[in-house]
């Protein structure tokens, strides 16, 4: 709900890529009105503190990345990006899109707008993280589940057994030794590659 | 040779739906520059008034504020007393560069640094409202509204505290700016049903005295059940009439019952000026000091260039009716007194409660319930039986 990631907003560290102008320093003051923590730096630095939660980033144009900084390259700890865009052009936009902003600036910065800015790119973000974080269980799921079926594949040819058989024996296995199916399935697929290479 | 006079803006409605309020936000406004005026002016020159009538019209608020500035070349505006106005100008005092002073209680969440905000933001009068309401009465309340942005956003900010404190909004209506009599009595019917502990009020304007009419008629008691408010001031009162209005609730930074030497100086030319049947209120005492402190800047810097005077303003302390202010750099606000007020058989309102000190402006305070300046409110001792 938004009025829970307004009052979130407080707690936030934000830093300001930016220029230690007349510019930057607005949209620090507008920031600290907000109730947020600021800092500002420039150039973009290579690594960034572990807590920081939103990252404002400026001028793209002038300083496309020859190589992406080490914090934007690790996505699964990425904070909230929000970039600060003074062109429409194709370039701007596909460094925009590269960088996986939350969230849009437009320059000449003004306050207005920056708060609901703030709102929404960091609404996008944690769907973003919790979606992430989803599908990676999903794919553990899918490996897991598709090892447990070359397994049973692998006892029914070998052992000419039926498929129910098959898995009861897993299923039994992981018992006693208590471990999971997907464990021994993994092993019983690992011994079945390295008999192969034996035999061959 | 005759030197030539500073030219202002002002923008207060004298006719349409909030121009009973606006009419003494205007009536202040010219008082502060007739005094000023009549010491002489600044650094020897007159202030100007330009005045127009923008009829409690957002739209003609907006043209009216671009004629003021580009025709007129009055590009300090004293004025707006609505959100949906003050939502209008904005927009032209950034593009132009002129500077508003606004001088009304509204729901915060805004900053621009073509305005200067001399009324309360809601960590200076709802929260204290909120937990003074919640202390003395009970927790179930009846919200009524104008349709429009300010009381949407109060009753959050009230539905919100009372969450926080195991209150319950028992329904939440709002009416037409211009509620008739027919839309109001239904509401009664229903208050009557639920019977909440407080019904918190945000009609703004001419329906005020109506639906409070429509409570005194129906023969309900403030002290078990009263309304409270944020815009129901002396103006209000006056309109319904004491009988109406006595015992009711308003939470604002000042009343015209304060007792300071700035104040019975104010009190007594308005009423020298407009009648002595004509009351200040909490949206004219800040009109009125705006102006003042606008006065004391431009005599410092010597000219209206809007960069220089925003420069000079911001930090500004000021001595007030209600108790020495000052504008807040950081925000563009203004520290102010938050006080409570309950109107007496005269109708006049006695205050209540009120802080120890002036209190911070924070128009971006989302959690007002923990808020550590509540504590700052002190209750009189008769409040506490």
């Amino acid at each position: 709900m938004a009025i829970e990631i307004l009052k979130d907003l407080r707690k936030l560290r934000v830093l300001v890529v930016h220029p230690n102008d007349e510019q930057g320093g607005e949209i620090c003051q507008h920031i600290e009105r907000i109730g947020c923590k600021v800092r500002m730096v420039w150039p973009c630095p290579n690594d960034i503190h572990s807590d920081t939660d939103v990252v404002i980033l400026q001028s793209l144009h002038e300083h496309p990345f020859a190589e992406k900084p080490l914090w934007l390259k690790d996505e699964k700890n990425s904070p909230t990006i929000i970039a600060i865009v003074d062109y429409e052009n194709p370039t701007v936009l596909q460094t925009v899109y590269e960088i996986g902003a939350h969230g849009i600036i437009n320059t000449p910065v003004r306050p207005f707008g920056l708060l609901a800015n703030l709102v929404i790119a960091r609404t996008r973000w944690r769907k973003e993280l919790a979606l992430t974080s989803r599908v990676e269980k999903l794919e553990t799921k899918l490996r897991k589940i598709h090892a447990v079926e070359h397994a049973v594949a692998i006892l029914e040819r070998a052992n000419d057994i039926s498929h129910e058989q098959a898995y009861e024996f897993i299923r039994s296995r992981a018992m006693e030794r208590r471990l999971t199916t997907e464990d021994i399935a993994q092993e019983i697929v690992n011994a079945d590659k390295t008999l192969e290479v034996n035999v061959k | 040779m005759i030197k030539s006079s500073w030219k202002v803006g002002v923008l207060f409605s004298k006719t349409g739906a909030t121009s009973v309020i606006e009419q003494t936000q205007l009536n202040a406004t010219l008082l502060a520059i007739r005094e000023i005026n009549a010491r002489g002016g600044v650094n020897g020159r007159r202030i100007e008034p330009i005045i127009y009538d923008p009829e409690s019209n957002p739209e003609k608020f907006r043209q009216l504020a671009k004629r003021l500035i580009t025709k007129d070349s009055a590009n300090i505006i004293f004025g707006c007393y609505m959100s949906s106005a003050r939502k209008a100008v904005v927009p032209i005092v950034e593009d132009y560069n002129g500077l508003l002073w606004y001088p009304t209680l509204y729901e915060g969440f805004e900053y621009s640094k073509n305005v200067i905000y001399t009324g309360a933001t809601p960590n200076q009068n709802s929260m204290f409202l909120a937990r003074y309401l919640l202390n003395k009465y009970g927790n179930r309340f009846y919200f009524v509204g104008s349709n429009y942005i300010y009381p949407y956003e109060s009753n959050r900010i009230m539905k919100d505290m009372l969450q926080s404190t195991g209150g319950k909004v028992v329904a939440e209506k709002y009416l037409p700016l211009n509620a008739s009599n027919e839309d109001i009595d239904p509401i009664l019917v229903d208050i009557l049903e639920k019977h909440p502990n407080v019904i918190f009020s945000t009609i703004v304007g001419a329906a005020t005295s109506k639906f409070y009419k429509s409570y005194w008629r129906a023969g309900l008691q403030p002290r078990q059940m009263p309304i409270a408010s944020l815009t129901t001031s002396e103006a209000e009162v006056t309109a319904m009439g004491h009988e109406v209005g006595a015992g009711h609730i308003t939470a604002a930074p000042y009343f015209e019952t304060v007792d300071t030497p700035a104040n019975q100086q104010f009190v007594n030319s308005y009423k020298a000026m407009f009648g002595t049947s004509e009351c200040t209120n909490a949206c004219a005492e800040a009109a009125y000091f705006q102006v003042n402190l606008f006065a004391d800047v431009l005599r410092r810097v010597g000219t209206m260039d809007t960069d220089i005077v925003r420069t000079a303003t911001l930090g500004t302390i000021f001595d007030a009716p209600e108790g020495t202010i000052q504008i807040d750099p950081d925000n563009h606000h203004t520290y102010l007194w938050p006080k409570i007020g309950r109107v007496d058989d005269k109708g006049k309102f006695q205050i209540v409660a009120e802080t120890d000190a002036p209190v911070k402006p924070d128009p971006y305070l989302v959690d007002l319930g923990s808020d550590k300046s509540l504590n700052r409110m002190q209750y009189f001792e008769s409040e506490l039986n």
